[in-house]
């Protein structure tokens, strides 16, 4: 047991170490929001006046501009189905 | 402390959270559910500085968490594959009991 | 000068077209293979792809060559920043070109290796795809298409490591890999949100134009380190790299050969394009020094313990990474073109190191240095092919690794950066070390514990043709120096005209 205690204390002091650092970077300096979007740079931003359809909205941005990497996604779910068939199936003996 | 810090906070703990699961955990499964609460710190990164003007919705940040969410269920559902391989053929899913492969 | 031209700009990139649509058909040949009994249709379909590949390869770089300088911008529909686009230019053909030829050889030479191998379908429909990814992360524009392909590549070689399923060590090596490139793909995607944040946009050229040139501040600094974690994971710089020694030797032997040639060049690949274009040398370069130091003198001296001969190239595969850091930290165009020549020349020279592994873990099934003594006096095509490539990779004149070392170590002296030049040069004696080991151990008298024959002729033949291109390269380097130099220089001094092919339309 004597090894797992002492993982558990390292590994919970280097996170707490780092859980503190992160909200001491996040309380002291401001996160710069769109600080350093160039001017004139098209950009659509949908107002939220009618919340119900901001969903369907961004679902036809989604569609009109980001076709390229949807239909790439599409080739990733094809890897994904090709490996899952290629760990499950029964084949390949002892050698 | 603007409206955006809770936000940032929770993205923060929701990393060492999962960062800790995958150091600590030495089930197959548990590792994926870390791996996933990993990614979903990201996207909530995403959501939250797509709000960026009061008032308005920044669309590209919410489709990109669509596309994100697509892409890391692949990377776990061929995890789970080859945890349900683990399983069916040597009977357990320690990652640590059988560990044969040293320096 | 930007220009859309008939080969690229239709849907996809042309190579990236072939490759997917090889790796979408292939598995339905697959079953038509079974249905009808031609028992060869899988293999030739692939070897065909991937010859496809490396002539529209050609073409594309053809195309680019018209007019130096020239960038070539695709998107599907819609116009950037807005929509993902690919940003062909010459660096991205360099690296597009690398993985087509090694891909190409390592096909051909799985046709013989794998071929007493079930699921041979999924096996070259995943080759394919992770070929396809590693393009697309070669020609990517935009930030989010380059996760895609990132992805695409990620996911077809976790199952091609554990692809072997029958033995325990393949699924122990590929789920390890699995957490940790998951855990970098997760910290890219958050290095993807603060870029987001702070600048509003995520196509590359916009990014340039945008964060470049800024001091650093905190939160600056934090997604340099993000992205640090999130790249060097997949390209095993040394805090993040201890999936690599298990992952490497438990694949099959073409895919080990890949794997350590030219995926984890593309994720260094993909280090380089992000933060030559987001910061300015002085915020990275100690950093990306530290990384090159600890890097090469950790593998290498983890390389020397070691026994198994394929976890030895693998270890000897982290410390080549670390030299690429060092033309990477310069921060200059000459040192840059060193580490892109090295990529060239590290996955002629490990790919071949590996596949000539395969050859004798094909004969014999045994992987032990120390139990194969005498190996090469049964195998002589073989072990000729193995000490050319370690020779090469140790920094022997007469092959290209001595080239491409001379380049970086003399840009390092020359980017006021001594302390990493004496580093290199003092861990490329201590590789030779552990290289010459392994020759002496091969050549000597076999203590008659086993006896091989030579491997089959398909398979030395892919061999001795990457040996002769090694010692090729090696004596004749100029189009390859000049390949690399104008790469190079399209993030240096043409960074202006990347970014104006897309602000400026």
């Amino acid at each position: 047991m004597r090894d797992d205690v002492k993982l558990y204390l390292a590994s919970s002091i280097l996170l707490l170490l780092s859980l503190l650092i992160l909200i001491w970077l996040t309380a002291e300096y401001e996160f710069p929001l769109f600080t350093y979007a160039m001017e004139g740079m098209p950009r659509l931003l949908i107002p939220i006046r009618s919340f119900k359809e901001v969903s369907s909205a961004v679902g036809r941005f989604l569609w009109d501009w980001r076709m390229l990497d949807l239909l790439s996604q599409a080739f990733v779910i094809l890897a994904a189905i090709i490996c899952c068939i290629a760990l499950l199936k029964p084949g390949g003996e002892e050698r | 402390m603007n409206a955006l810090t809770p936000y940032l906070v929770s993205v923060f703990l929701l990393l060492i959270i999962g960062l800790g699961c995958l150091m600590v955990k030495r089930d197959m499964i548990r590792m994926l559910i870390g791996l996933e609460i990993l990614f979903n710190a990201a996207n909530l990164n995403f959501v939250a500085l797509s709000l960026g003007r009061a008032g308005f919705v920044d669309p590209l940040g919410q489709s990109i968490v669509m596309m994100a969410i697509v892409l890391d269920g692949c990377v776990v559902a061929v995890g789970l594959a080859m945890a349900l391989n683990a399983y069916k053929h040597y009977g357990t899913l320690d990652v640590r009991k059988l560990r044969r492969l040293r320096w | 000068m930007v220009m859309t031209s008939p080969l690229s700009a239709s849907f996809l990139p042309l190579p990236l077209a072939v490759l997917l649509l090889g790796g979408g058909t292939l598995p339905l040949i697959g079953l038509l293979a079974e249905k009808t009994g031609l028992r060869r249709l899988r293999e030739l379909w692939a070897i065909a792809f991937s010859a496809l590949n490396l002539i529209s390869i050609y073409l594309l770089y053809q195309e680019l060559r018209a007019s130096p300088g020239r960038v070539i911008v695709s998107s599907l529909l819609g116009s950037p920043p807005l929509a993902g686009c690919f940003e062909i230019d010459v660096l991205g053909v360099y690296m597009a070109g690398c993985v087509a030829l090694l891909g190409f050889l390592a096909v051909v030479y799985s046709y013989r290796y794998m071929e007493e191998e079930s699921r041979l379908t999924e096996f070259y429909t995943l080759v394919l795809l992770m070929m396809a990814g590693m393009t697309g992360v070669a020609l990517a524009g935009d930030f989010f298409t380059l996760f895609v392909f990132w992805e695409m590549m990620g996911v077809s070689s976790y199952v091609l490591v554990a692809f072997l399923k029958y033995r325990w060590g393949p699924i122990e090596a590929g789920f390890k890999y699995l957490i940790m490139s998951a855990t970098g793909s997760a910290f890219l995607l958050l290095s993807m949100s603060l870029i987001y944040g702070m600048s509003g946009t995520l196509n590359f050229a916009y990014l340039s134009a945008s964060l470049r040139g800024v001091e650093p501040s905190p939160w600056l600094l934090l997604l340099l380190a993000t992205l640090i974690v999130g790249f060097g994971v997949k390209s095993a710089i040394v805090p993040f790299h201890t999936w690599l020694p298990d992952a490497h030797p438990e694949a099959p032997g073409p895919i080990s050969a890949l794997l350590s040639g030219i995926v984890i060049e593309t994720g260094l690949y993909a280090l380089m394009r992000v933060t030559y274009l987001t910061f300015t040398p002085s915020v990275y370069r100690s950093v990306f020094a530290a990384l090159a130091v600890i890097t090469m003198t950790v593998a290498n001296i983890m390389a020397l313990l070691q026994n198994d001969l394929k976890r030895l190239l693998a270890y000897s595969s982290i410390s080549q990474i670390g030299y690429m850091l060092i033309g990477l930290s310069t921060g200059t165009a000459y040192g840059l073109m060193g580490s892109l020549l090295h990529i060239l020349n590290h996955s002629l020279m490990k790919g071949l190191a590996f596949l000539a592994a395969g050859n004798i873990t094909h004969q014999t099934g045994m992987r032990d240095i120390e139990k194969l003594r005498g190996v090469g006096r049964m195998m002589p095509y073989t072990m000729l092919c193995l000490s050319i490539s370690l020779l090469g990779l140790g920094g022997v004149p007469a092959t290209n690794g001595f080239i491409s070392k001379f380049i970086l170590f003399s840009s390092a002296i020359g980017a006021g950066m001594p302390i990493l030049a004496v580093a290199g040069v003092l861990n490329s004696a201590l590789s030779m070390a552990y290289y010459l080991r392994v020759i002496k151990n091969f050549i000597s008298t076999p203590e008659g514990e086993f006896e091989a024959e030579e491997a089959p002729i398909l398979m030395v033949a892919v061999n001795i043709l990457m040996a002769l291109l090694i010692i090729l390269l090696g004596l004749w380097p100029q189009p390859a120096i000049r390949y690399a130099d104008a790469a190079s220089k399209m993030l240096v001094e043409g960074l202006g005209r990347y970014v104006q092919a897309v602000v400026g339309r």
